[in-house]
């Protein structure tokens, strides 16, 4: 939620960094760039958003040894030497988070930074910014982390923690390689989305990885409280059910719902992407990639938002220009995993509906590539598909899927790697994945497997996507590191 | 909790979605049914419970804990949820008095304010429906953008109120929070409409820049001057569109714009003619 009581972020430039205005406050006795000199604090949650090619924003709360909040954060390049004249001061949201936006950033270049403001930063207090949008990072990959349904920790369980030291494991085993962006498809915080349980199953499960790179979340039904089983269509209607042990609704006058006031989202396209003019649903670009977070829970129910959504997709696609394109949201088209895409649910389920329905044509019509949801808690992985609009038993591979040449579905690897422009000649088909294991596994639904899906699996897990210019590999990484499944798309 | 009646509910959840079936949700109703039992002439907790069965359509339960906390607490609180309820059935006749008594005593409540906003449009209530609509504006500036268009829609219709205020509702948002295409589309819509074409392309030009960079802006504006009858200009927005779609992607919104960019070109193309030739039907004085 755009944040009405301190709606401008303090930013600070480098670009006037080291410049001399006479003024010697800056310098020592020497000559020297004067440093920081306040003292570093380690905040009970710390966390980067909107990073792009010159920007970043840094927002914590708390303090996890009981003294005072930091109130400003230094920053610089050189770990030991964080310059005086980088110190820039935090505003402080309704909810008690302090953000600071620190722009003139230069592309792909790692900062350090210090809450608190002190001279030197910790190692584990870094970020690189993003390479140039439309070029590559300077190791020309560019790593993509991709969990869902995730939020078992705001409950006490273990299982994220296992998905996130598997996630590290193949990190290692691969380039040791760390994530350059790190997404969440929705239910970040079991049961019912509070800023508690954020905590628990946010903050304190992914507390190394939030300091250093940026997270881009979508909307869960988990997200809207109502023990996940809400089908309001707006956020000031998020309410808990139950006795309120793990906290309730944000206070006035923001929203009353924690994932609005915990994140600070892109509105006005500052990461690029088409301003979309609410945090419920954005876009941004990061190297060559763009990637679309929709908001299937909410917006999709009420048919003026779903409307305002859609025509924004539209718009967002075409004039996107990025080499891959990604779409975010929480509701699966194609799942018979926990959740059956066949069944409404009473209604809590319409979202996968309406995906399905409308949204994915749009997908496969204005070139996106790749799709991720969360919801059923297995992984499933699509052909390379377009047309299923319809119930599972409309499926058919022969005229739906892409084919080998044996004209059998392509299953996109080896041999039967996807190419974007598929061999019709066409950009005009989407793997659409499932990824709600990212905390649980639970088990299968009627019907299973979807037919439109290749892999499908109960197992923890999560999603790494390591893309350059000319090829992206999507690998489902298990808790051990082991890839379970993955396929490979050239362009 | 006697065991029975935690079967009861189990076996009622359960079967109503597979949702409940997970022990951390199972847990929480089966906690709240347990305060509810001991403490049953709490209000609070029987509305608590009744937005469970609300929101799993066990309306008759959902009722009776309503009517009991109506009955043991301030019935003004109760109707929100009775008024939500009853909108979920459909009984949008039903639903309204609710909300109306809920919102004169928390007039700024924005969840009821949108709940009776929809409900007054879905009713032919359209002018109240703005007002309701127009509150919400006013309490909430952040509201997502479809909220807006709803507004501005009724606006437009609305005897007394019409086109030029819907635009100005549209305007002032774009002004305040800053570019946004689906208000923007939504006010060259309004123009094209009734006709005032110069508008509807001035607006064209106000969409975000990435947006006047795409073959879809080019094509919309070339449609609009034909509309305005000035085709030799069309005629360059077009081919600038044709060469945009030729080095693009052959995505297939890529492709029905060609089919649409070469229906409108031989529009354009039809129109200079007819006006070439009119020119040369004026006898020389």
């Amino acid at each position: 939620m755009i944040k009405p009581v301190i709606p401008v972020l303090v930013g600070v430039s480098l670009a006037l960094l080291g410049c001399s205005d006479g003024n010697d406050n800056n310098n020592d006795e020497n000559g020297a760039a004067a440093t920081c000199s306040g003292t570093q604090v380690n905040p009970v949650r710390l966390f980067l958003q909107q990073l792009g090619s010159d920007r970043v924003i840094v927002k914590w709360r708390g303090n996890a040894d009981d003294g005072p909040e930091a109130t400003n954060v230094c920053f610089g390049t050189d770990m030991a030497a964080l310059p005086a004249s980088s110190k820039t001061e935090a505003t402080v949201t309704a909810t008690g988070h302090s953000e600071v936006l620190l722009s003139g950033l230069e592309p792909g270049t790692t900062y350090y930074y210090s809450v608190g403001g002190a001279g030197a930063a910790d190692e584990a207090h870094q970020f690189r910014t993003a390479p140039v949008t439309g070029e590559l990072p300077s190791d020309g990959n560019t790593r993509i982390w991709i969990v869902g349904d995730s939020g078992v920790g705001g409950t006490g369980d273990p299982e994220s923690g296992y998905v996130r030291d598997g996630f590290m494991t193949f990190a290692k085993n691969n380039g040791d390689e760390p994530a350059d962006l790190f997404v969440m498809l929705g239910d970040n915080a079991y049961n019912q989305g509070t800023d508690m349980e954020h905590q628990g199953a946010v903050f304190d499960v992914y507390t190394d990885i939030l300091a250093t790179t940026p997270v881009w979340p979508t909307i869960g039904n988990h997200e809207m409280g109502s023990l996940g089983v809400s089908t309001t269509t707006s956020p000031n209607d998020y309410a808990i059910l139950g006795d309120g042990a793990n906290g309730g609704p944000d206070p006035a006058p923001n929203s009353p719902m924690p994932y609005l006031n915990i994140f600070t989202l892109p509105t006005d396209g500052e990461v690029g992407g088409l301003p979309s003019g609410t945090e419920q649903y954005y876009s941004f670009d990061y190297a060559n990639v763009h990637i679309v977070s929709l908001d299937s829970q909410l917006s999709i129910r009420d048919a003026d938002n779903r409307a305002a959504m859609m025509q924004w997709l539209k718009d967002d696609l075409m004039s996107n220009n990025q080499d891959w394109t990604i779409v975010i949201y929480h509701h699966p088209p194609y799942t018979k995993g926990s959740h059956d895409s066949d069944k409404e649910l009473g209604g809590i389920d319409q979202p996968i509906f309406a995906i399905r329905e409308d949204f994915t044509p749009i997908f496969e019509q204005y070139g996106v590539d790749l799709a991720y949801a969360g919801h059923s808690h297995i992984y499933e992985r699509s052909y390379y598909i377009n047309g299923n609009t319809g119930l599972s038993t409309t499926f058919d591979a022969a005229t739906m899927a892409e084919l080998n040449d044996m004209n059998m579905p392509a299953n996109g690897q080896g041999d039967e790697a996807y190419t974007q422009i598929a061999r019709d000649g066409m950009d005009d088909k989407v793997v659409y994945t499932v990824a709600g294991n990212g905390g649980k596994v639970t088990h299968t639904t009627e019907g299973f497997p979807h037919p439109a899906n290749f892999f499908s699996q109960l197992e923890l897990g999560s999603v790494v996507i390591d893309l350059n210019a000319d090829q992206l590999e999507a690998s489902f990484v298990d808790v051990n590191g082991a890839v379970l499944d993955s396929f490979v798309m050239t362009r | 909790m006697k065991l029975s009646v935690m079967l009861v509910l189990a076996l009622v959840l359960l079967r109503v979605n597979p949702l409940m079936a997970d022990a951390g949700v199972a847990q929480r109703i089966q906690a709240l049914t347990l305060k509810v039992d001991q403490n049953p002439d709490d209000a609070t907790l029987r509305l608590r419970r009744a937005w469970v069965y609300l929101e799993f359509n066990q309306f008759e339960l959902a009722v009776a804990d309503i009517q009991l906390a109506e009955s043991l607490g301030d019935p003004v609180a109760a109707a929100y949820t009775h008024g939500v309820l009853l909108y979920r059935q459909g009984a949008y006749a039903a639903a309204r008095p609710y909300f109306d008594r809920y919102l004169k005593a928390y007039p700024e409540q924005w969840s009821a304010l949108g709940y009776r906003a929809r409900l007054l449009r879905d009713i032919g209530e359209n002018r109240l429906a703005l007002a309701d609509y127009e509150s919400l504006i006013r309490l909430n500036t952040a509201l997502n953008p479809g909220y807006y268009v709803a507004a501005a829609r009724l606006m437009a219709n609305e005897p007394g109120r019409g086109v030029d205020e819907a635009l100005a509702l549209l305007d002032a948002r774009v002004a305040r929070r800053g570019s946004m295409a689906s208000l923007q589309r939504y006010a060259i819509e309004l123009e094209r409409n009734r006709g005032n074409y110069p508008a509807a392309i001035e607006r064209m030009g106000m969409l975000d820049e990435k947006l006047r960079a795409t073959p879809q802006w080019q094509l919309d504006v070339a449609e609009l001057l034909l509309l305005e009858g000035r085709g030799e200009e069309a005629l360059s927005y077009l081919t600038v569109a044709q060469e945009q779609l030729q080095a693009g992607r052959m995505t297939a919104v890529n492709r029905q714009l060609m089919a649409a960019a070469q229906q409108l070109q031989e529009q354009a193309l039809a129109a200079v003619q007819k006006a070439a030739d009119s020119t040369a039907l004026v006898p020389h004085s």
